[in-house]
């Protein structure tokens, strides 16, 4: 009876064991599986506030761009008008007639200055090409550009000195007429 | 059996609901069948007219100025107001706000509205202002879409020069016309997804190509000159009832051209209200007899032959005979001894023919063609002619030409050519091509076009004596031509006007051409009224009031400002 009843103690109290071990490896399991869902939870969260972010970074921009877009399509849309409405205002038939509102009248007589030296402001000659209908448009460099407009600017500053000196002489002697016509 | 009663009942039951379940199951994939793949494309398109959006954006067409900067035509904005029905939720409500604004009776607005279409156009050509108030609404269902237009700002100031514009952004005639592709830009297109409301979606496709901009043209016109002349060419024309005129002001020494105007002329920006034959520019395109100014021609063929000598005397007995065709002075007269420069001078036609004889028909027509008659001159403008002249072996040619083209009959010019020719003449026998632009502006690259020498056609020694032939002709022919203080090297001319048949009895084509000053020539002019009935003793004296007006009186002060 007590080797039955030792062996079935001995029995169950090996088997309490067994059943021990593997409770205490699900409880390890199930905080193995706690941890890691929570990081993973953790980790498609991060990824989603990442992604929404980044979605709404990505819109709020958009928006931006869509909006700068328009505006600046208005403002080339305001330009176009402004300069129409000044090209219509600098219409010479407007100016004239804005002139004449104004008491101007065109003039009865004029006196003109004959001024030696006049700088010629296109080039004096040009070269033939070899035939007709062979030539094409003959560009300006930059380099020839610069070297023409240095000549030019040397000889308008050399005409215009001549002029004053000329127009002085020729108030002096004139002095009325300066007055009445104004100045050429 | 009733005790199977109640057994059956429910297994009725069951069989109807499954029948009900299995017809409704059949019916729903049906429709899914028909929705998914028979109208697969047609519900796709409809999905894909509300949610996508699609747009061409136009590009800007460049901007023309003139030589001093000032803007001749420039492209503004106009707006489109479109629909899209289906999206509408109160139409009456949109109908009532968009009426006042459109131009358009409300009731026919909201048919539209109403028409279940998913895209109507409301309105074209909607103005700027107006569009803008209709876009700042921001109506779901409507859309409002800017497009460029072309505007004159000017009107009608050079618009045989500038051409036009049509709808589709193409230029026709004048630099519109020869420019276009330079002008014309490329073409944009945007393309992204909007929400039902109409919104856009910026997370969605979107793709944005930028238009590419047409580029800048700075012409070589002057708007002052150009308003001059045009100013007394209107008044020109309605003081001696001409039908058209035409006047045309170059630099001889680069081409430039400063004013080409002709009358009648229209404004570019009605141009859909316009004739077509307007359109046309008579200054490249229209051809006419040049008569007596053509002498200049002659005499620079004769000279630089070396045939005559401004000294060089022949006796005018009034008429001489070229190819069995007599061939008289314009007074009937015989003017007895006389120079070179009295032919010039009493533009006798004798003395002309006398030259284009004693150069022979071969070396007269290598002049003639030397200047450019019979080709185009390759200005940059659309649609230039190249005139009408018949060469020895042409079949239609006759001895007698060789005296009559001597003095600008039987033979047609434009008056483009004519005034190229004679400022060969002013540019010391150099012939230069004329041109209208001077830049083509990219941004910040500036295409400068420089003047094109196309070929020598007389010498600088006969050039010259010709010049001052010219002056001498212009004292002694009228001294209504002449500017006190100033010498102009010039000629007048008349010519009948041709018809089928014959000439016309009673109209006639006047012309000045002339260049100033002598020493170094800063301008040509030319000047022609065409088909007025003449009310004058000679044609001297309607030449002498021609000039009286275009010279003597107003062009006078501008010939000295130009000087």
């Amino acid at each position: 009876m007590i080797t039955g009843h030792s062996s079935s103690l001995l029995h169950r109290l090996r088997g309490d064991s067994a059943e021990g071990s593997t409770e205490k490896s699900i409880g390890s399991l199930d905080a193995r599986t706690a941890i890691g869902s929570i990081l993973i939870f953790i980790l498609v969260s991060l990824l989603g506030w990442l992604y929404l972010t980044q979605a709404s970074q990505v819109t709020t921009t958009g928006y931006r761009i869509y909006e700068l877009e328009r505006e600046r399509a208005r403002l080339q849309r305001e330009n176009a008008k402004l300069r129409l409405e000044i090209a219509e205002l600098e219409r010479l038939e407007d100016v004239k007639a804005r002139a004449r509102q104004l008491g101007f009248v065109p003039p009865e007589q004029v006196e003109y200055l004959v001024v030696a030296d006049y700088p010629p402001d296109h080039p004096s000659s040009v070269q033939p090409a070899a035939t007709f209908g062979e030539e094409n448009l003959a560009l300006n460099s930059p380099q020839q550009e610069k070297t023409r407009d240095a000549a030019a600017g040397a000889a308008l500053a050399g005409w215009w000195e001549k002029l004053v000196s000329q127009f002085t002489i020729w108030t002096i002697v004139q002095p009325g007429s300066a007055m009445a016509e104004g100045t050429p | 059996m009733s005790a199977e009663e109640p057994q059956g009942k429910p297994l009725r039951r069951i069989t109807f609901l499954s029948a009900v379940l299995f017809a409704f199951t059949l019916i729903n994939v049906g429709q899914l069948f028909r929705w998914q793949v028979l109208e697969y494309d047609h519900l796709l398109g409809l999905a894909k007219a509300e949610h996508d959006w699609y747009m061409e954006i136009a590009p800007l067409r460049g901007t023309i100025r003139d030589r001093n900067g000032h803007i001749l035509a420039l492209d503004i904005f106009e707006f489109e107001i479109t629909a899209a029905p289906p999206m509408i939720v109160n139409p009456e409500e949109v109908a009532d706000r968009l009426a006042p604004f459109l131009d358009r009776p409300r009731d026919e607005i909201l048919e539209l509205l109403k028409s279940g279409q998913p895209h109507v156009r409301l309105a074209r050509r909607v103005p700027q202002q107006i569009g803008e108030t209709i876009e700042s609404w921001a109506l779901t269902g409507i859309r409002v879409e800017p497009r460029p237009k072309r505007v004159c700002a000017e009107n009608n100031l050079a618009a045989h020069v500038l051409g036009f514009v049509n709808e589709t952004n193409n230029g026709y005639y004048g630099v519109e016309g020869y420019y276009n592709q330079v002008l014309k830009g490329q073409a944009g297109e945007g393309q992204g997804e909007r929400d039902p409301a109409g919104n856009y979606i910026p997370i969605g496709l979107h793709r944005l190509a930028p238009p590419q901009n047409g580029r800048d043209l700075v012409l070589t016109i002057d708007r002052t000159i150009q308003y001059m002349v045009e100013e007394e060419l209107e008044k020109a024309i309605a003081r001696y009832g001409a039908e058209t005129g035409t006047i045309i002001v170059m630099e001889p020494k680069t081409g430039s051209i400063l004013a080409m105007a002709s009358y009648p002329s229209y404004d570019p920006n009605r141009f859909a209200e316009t004739p077509v034959e307007v359109f046309v520019n008579p200054s490249v395109s229209a051809h006419h007899e040049p008569g007596s100014v053509f002498k200049i021609i002659t005499m620079a063929a004769g000279l630089d032959a070396g045939v005559i000598t401004p000294q060089s005397t022949f006796y005018d007995s009034g008429s001489i005979e070229v190819g069995g065709r007599t061939i008289m002075n314009w007074d009937r007269q015989g003017h007895g001894l006389v120079t070179m420069t009295d032919v010039l001078a009493q533009s006798l036609n004798v003395g002309a023919a006398y030259i284009s004889t004693t150069l022979g028909r071969e070396r007269f027509y290598t002049y003639v063609r030397r200047f450019g008659f019979g080709r185009i001159t390759e200005v940059d403008l659309a649609s230039e002619g190249p005139g009408r002249l018949r060469l020895p072996g042409d079949g239609e040619w006759h001895e007698s030409d060789l005296g009559t083209n001597s003095f600008g009959q039987g033979m047609a010019v434009t008056p483009l050519q004519m005034i190229t020719a004679v400022a060969a003449v002013a540019n010391d026998g150099l012939m230069v091509k004329p041109h209208v632009v001077e830049k083509i502006v990219d941004g910040q690259h500036v295409t400068t076009i420089q003047p094109v020498a196309v070929r020598r056609v007389i010498s600088p020694q006969a050039a010259e004596q010709l010049t001052w032939m010219l002056v001498e002709a212009v004292q002694k022919e009228t001294d209504l031509a002449t500017v006190p203080g100033y010498r102009i090297a010039g000629k007048t001319g008349t010519a009948q006007v041709p018809i089928p048949g014959g000439y016309h009895p009673n109209w006639t084509i006047a012309s000045f051409i002339g260049y100033a000053p002598p020493e170094a020539p800063a301008f040509i002019v030319l000047v022609k009224l065409s088909n007025f009935s003449s009310c004058w003793e000679s044609p001297r004296t309607r030449q002498g009031s021609l000039l009286d007006d275009f010279l003597h009186r107003k062009s006078g002060n501008w010939l000295r400002r130009a000087c």
